[in-house]
Order: C-alpha cells, then sequence, then structure tokens
C-alpha cells in the first residue's frame, strides 16, 4: 500500500462514522404506544410476576428461607439425639438396680 | 449532529472520540418517571403508555441507528415489551433513560444474533460504491464531506461492512467506535465487562479497517 494509505482509511472511516449519524435523521419516529400496550394487556398473567416489588421479593424468599432454616435444624435435633439414644451415657447410669441389696 | 459532525471531522476515528448523543450519566430516575413507575407497580398497568410517550423518541434514536429501517419499529416495540416485563429489576438509582437506553442497545445486539443465524450478509460493493469511495477521498471541503456521507453508498458500505462483523463486535463497534461511548460506558449497556469490550472493540475496528484496506485494494472479502 501507499504510505498515505493509512490516512485514506481514516478518511474513509470518518465518512462512515458521519453516514451512521445521519441515519434516520429527520424521519419521524414509531409510535408504539397502541402497539406495547395491547401486548401488555393480553399478558396479565405474567403481569402480576412482573409488578412484585423487589422488596416483597426479598421478604418473601427470606421468610421461606427462615421456615427451611427451621425444619433442617428440628430435623439435625432430632437425629443427633437419635444418634446419641444407642450410645447415651444415662441409661447405664440410670439403670435400674436395686437400691437396698439384701 | 452540528457537534457530532464537526467532531467527526476534525478527529480521527476512534483516537479523539466524544460522548454520543445519549451520555451515561448515574443520574436518578426524573421525579416524572418514579411517579409514574409508582403506580404501575400499585396496578395501574396503563400509565405505562404515558412512559412509552416520554421516552419513545429516545429510544427510536438509539434502534434507528442499529437496525434497518423497516425493522425499526418492531425493535422499538420489543424494548418496551422488554422494559415493561423487566420493571421489578428497575433501580431508581439511575435515570429510566439510561435503563431504557441499555435495553434498546441489548435488544438490537439479540435483532443482529437473530439474523446472524437465519442469513450471512449479502451482497458485495458495486463499482458504484467504489466510485462514491473516491468522491469521499477527493472531498476538500466540510460540505462536500458532509454530502459524501449522506449519500446512499456510504449508508450501504458501512452497511456492508458492519454486516461482516460478528453480532458482538458490531455492537461494540457501533457503540464505541461510531456512537463515541467510552469503553465503560458501553461495558454498562451491554451488561459486560469493561475488559471483553475493550478487546472486542479493539479487534471490531482492526477488522473494520482490515476490510476497509480490501475495498481501497479493490478487493472485497469476508471478514468473519
Amino acid at each position: 500500500m501507499m504510505p498515505n494509505d493509512e490516512e485514506r482509511i481514516d478518511r474513509v472511516e470518518r465518512v462512515l462514522t458521519e453516514a451512521y449519524r445521519a441515519r434516520g435523521e429527520g424521519l419521524p419516529h414509531p409510535d408504539v404506544t397502541a402497539r406495547v400496550m395491547r401486548e401488555i394487556r393480553g399478558s396479565r398473567p405474567a403481569q402480576a410476576w412482573a409488578a412484585v416489588m423487589p422488596d416483597d421479593l426479598v421478604w418473601r424468599t427470606a421468610s421461606i428461607a427462615a421456615a427451611v432454616v427451621l425444619v433442617v435444624a428440628l430435623l439435625t435435633v432430632q437425629l443427633v439425639h437419635s444418634g446419641l439414644g444407642e450410645n447415651a451415657p444415662w441409661p447405664e447410669e440410670f439403670e435400674t438396680s436395686a437400691l437396698i441389696v439384701e | 449532529m452540528g457537534r457530532n459532525s464537526e467532531a467527526a471531522t476534525t478527529a480521527t476515528f476512534g483516537t479523539d472520540l466524544f460522548m454520543g448523543d445519549e451520555p451515561i450519566a448515574d443520574h436518578e430516575a426524573a421525579p416524572e418517571d418514579r411517579v409514574l413507575l409508582r403506580r404501575i407497580r400499585q396496578g395501574e398497568t396503563e400509565r405505562f403508555a404515558d412512559l412509552i410517550r416520554r421516552h419513545q423518541s429516545h429510544v427510536s434514536r438509539i434502534v434507528t441507528r442499529r437496525v434497518p429501517a423497516d425493522r425499526v419499529e418492531e425493535v422499538v416495540h420489543d424494548v418496551f415489551v422488554r422494559a415493561y416485563f423487566g420493571l421489578a429489576g428497575f433501580s431508581e438509582s439511575v435515570s429510566f433513560d439510561h435503563w431504557l437506553a441499555g435495553i434498546a442497545v441489548r435488544t438490537c445486539y439479540d435483532f443482529w444474533r437473530a439474523r446472524a443465524r437465519e442469513a450471512p450478509p449479502v451482497s458485495s460493493l458495486t463499482e458504484e460504491h467504489h466510485r462514491w469511495i473516491e468522491h469521499a477521498l477527493a472531498a476538500e471541503s466540510m460540505d462536500a464531506f458532509q454530502e459524501q456521507a449522506r449519500r446512499r453508498e456510504a449508508a450501504e458500505i458501512l452497511e456492508w461492512a458492519l454486516g461482516r462483523l460478528s453480532p458482538e463486535n458490531r455492537a461494540v463497534l457501533t457503540l464505541v467506535h461510531l456512537d463515541g461511548y467510552p469503553v465503560r460506558d458501553a461495558a454498562k449497556l451491554l451488561g459486560w465487562s469493561v475488559v471483553n469490550v475493550k478487546v472486542r472493540a479493539h479487534r471490531a475496528r482492526q477488522t473494520l479497517r482490515r476490510l476497509l484496506r480490501g475495498i481501497l485494494e479493490g478487493a472485497d472479502h469476508d471478514a468473519e
């Protein structure tokens, strides 16, 4: 390429950038209001989900998480207790024996 | 346009960038938007029409530059439908305009991804386009330069070149090099990392320059 070819590329780039920025100049913008609203009205069930506030979502998630943690904790305690039950020291300690030895 | 034209002709493409038409500032949502959003969230769905009326020219400007003229309305429609169903994720700490701009840019990107799956870029350049390039290179005055930029051939060559980029590189090149957004803002709009956008912006520009070099040498070939 000629030494000034980089400059020629720069120049074409600039014209194309200008062409890009001129796109749609002076053209009227489409009015999509009616079409979008029609689609939204036709999707009511989805809207209920979309309209959930982030705060509500956080509280709902937190409540469910708390309930799950509680259940898991209870189950764990129960399991530990039943596990200990086999080797628990107290059956021996509290093993019934005669109080009065003859 | 005046500011852009001046900057475009005095700055070297991609090296002395200016902010695009819709600079991103971390402004909070406008009070009018906040009121409308609150009412929509309380169940007044019809208020969304007011939001569309307030912002559709802004969205249309972004979309018009990115998709073919006959698909603009469809894409603008998709942007607002996506926005509506994504309202739960909108934080009022940014402007609604900015949030919508991100959705618009990503919807256009999805448009090109779908298009890339459907059909390869069509047509090659004609004699007419090569003649246009000679005229553009010979333009000496600002008026002549702008006149060339407004010619149909300019738009066709641009579309030809962009059509040879991957949808990802096309999205980045458009934002960073053509709109003039800083990399950080482009990354925010696309929801990508800054590094990813920086790397792609560099690669995309190299590809574009390779394509233009090919045209100047009289050979147009596929790029990506």
